[in-house]
């Protein structure tokens, strides 16, 4: 498990405790991200839950804030998603990126910071100084394009991903 | 005269055989296919990439016998500035994300155009522009590809010429950091802080200072985007809790953080009032107000940190 080995010898940790609540309310609980085309957990039971968080104060999707409903049972419940499926999902993801160059890129500027497209339209998003966390994970939506196929999403994400790097290779701290 | 680079001319050619290679394309195949010809189109214009010219040839005998503005109705312009908003609002975006976003947007201005409809992009080209205006791209590194991408790609007579150059150009708004600032509270934070992660002293606005307050929020804006969400003042070197300035949005809080389910005692103080604790299930967190001169103790277990702010006005 953690800390992962990045390909270029970067380190990187997993998510800061204080923003595991927040990013499962904004990202694995939000239903346009259709979390349940990957996910372990039918699109009920994520519904369930992100009812129950709202419920509490505790707001999901892109309202959703680290300082919503402080104290509610809420967190620990996001937190315990968390656990059992935000978590072993972004690191599955990860870990099968390295395998695959085309899928990642990682810069370095005023931070370090790694960036992972899945097949599955998951985006997980690295970044630290010197020893990396992992920030976040959200999923590519199509909703821009009336009929696109999913794999056409992915396509141009890919190719979008492949042409930063190019655009990058250029610069001081470029993409490795 | 600019011409592209050889990578660049291959990407168009592998870009538009991955799209001819389609049979019985369904619209949104055909929008793929006229994206395509588009980039192609403009990178035939932009000079040295003739060996592109069957291949674009192919393409438009294919959609010759299609409607224009019905294959550019694949893209939903609503839901495509929706997206690049939410996007430029967001500072947890990461930018190749952004940069995908402003990619499709080019994407479909370069098909209208290829289309022969180049005017069915302009009022979504000019949309764009004004939330680039309005919302700058939080991260440089987007700046900087989106200056590039016009460099390199775009020829100045092209339809999206200027909406490159709107993402190239684009700044925050300064008025959106305006505040007076402390510089007490800066001169302290240098003190007793680590090296700030820019190496710019930390400079914070204290508006109303007050005595205790158990739930404190500092005011907004501290012009310095590039600094990371949490900057730890102190921390216990087991690693049970930590005291750290924290900006989850536009504001800054002094939180104490422990771990969650300790069992040592854990308890903030100002002056002689205790602060009220919570257990927010990230750990136990006490706010503290910034700029205050009455004596911060917090005690965890065995060990006591202290501090005083300097002296502030209200």
């Amino acid at each position: 498990m953690w800390p992962i080995t990045l390909p270029n010898g970067w380190r990187l940790r997993t998510m800061d405790a204080r923003q595991r609540s927040v990013h499962v309310r904004r990202h694995l609980l939000n239903a346009p991200e259709k979390w349940h085309e990957i996910s372990s957990l039918s699109r009920s039971v994520l519904r369930t839950h992100r009812e129950n968080l709202e419920a509490q104060g505790c707001h999901c999707g892109p309202s959703a804030e680290v300082h919503d409903a402080p104290g509610a049972p809420g967190h620990a419940e996001a937190l315990e998603l968390f656990v059992r499926d935000y978590q072993p999902i972004a690191f599955i993801a990860l870990s099968d990126a390295l395998e695959v160059p085309q899928v990642w890129a990682a810069f370095e500027e005023e931070e370090r910071s790694f960036y992972v497209v899945t097949p599955d339209h998951l985006v997980v998003v690295c970044a630290g100084r010197e020893v990396l966390s992992w920030r976040t994970a959200y999923r590519l939506t199509g909703d821009h394009r009336r009929r696109a196929r999913p794999e056409i999403i992915h396509q141009r994400h890919l190719r979008a991903l492949k042409y930063t790097k190019a655009l990058a290779r250029s610069a001081p701290g470029g993409p490795s | 005269m600019k011409s592209l680079d050889t990578e660049t001319i291959a990407d168009l050619k592998a870009t538009l055989e991955d799209a001819l290679a389609i049979h019985e394309p369904t619209t949104d195949d055909l929008y793929e296919l006229a994206t395509a010809l588009g980039q192609a189109v403009r990178g035939v214009r932009f000079g040295g990439a003739a060996e592109l010219a069957s291949l674009v040839a192919r393409a438009r005998a294919i959609l010759a016998g299609e409607s224009p503005l019905v294959i550019l109705a694949a893209l939903n312009e609503d839901a495509m500035l929706g997206r690049l908003e939410s996007e430029l609002e967001d500072e947890e975006v990461h930018p190749v994300t952004l940069f995908a976003t402003l990619i499709d947007l080019d994407d479909h201005a370069a098909a209208a155009a290829a289309l022969g409809h180049p005017e069915a992009a302009r009022a979504l080209l000019a949309d764009a522009i004004t939330l680039l205006q309005v919302h700058a791209p939080t991260a440089a590194r987007t700046r900087t590809w989106a200056s590039r991408h016009l460099e390199a790609r775009v020829p100045s007579d092209d339809v999206a010429h200027a909406f490159w150059a709107a993402a190239a150009a684009a700044q925050p708004d300064e008025a959106l950091v305006a505040e007076p600032v402390l510089p007490a509270v800066a001169a302290w934070l240098a003190a007793q802080a680590a090296p700030a992660p820019t190496g710019r002293v930390l400079t914070f606005p204290i508006r109303h200072p007050t005595a205790v307050r158990a739930d404190w929020k500092m005011a907004a804006a501290d012009g310095q985007p590039a600094l990371p969400e949490t900057y730890v003042l102190e921390s216990d070197p087991g690693q049970r809790w930590q005291l750290v300035l924290e900006r989850p949005q536009a504001h800054w809080e002094l939180v104490c953080y422990a771990d969650p389910g300790a069992t040592f005692a854990f308890e903030a103080r100002v002056g002689d009032v205790v602060l009220e604790v919570k257990d927010d299930g990230l750990g136990r967190r006490a706010v503290v107000l910034v700029g205050d001169d009455t004596p911060v103790q917090v005690a965890v277990g065995e060990v006591v940190v202290a501090w005083r702010w300097p002296e502030v006005e209200a």
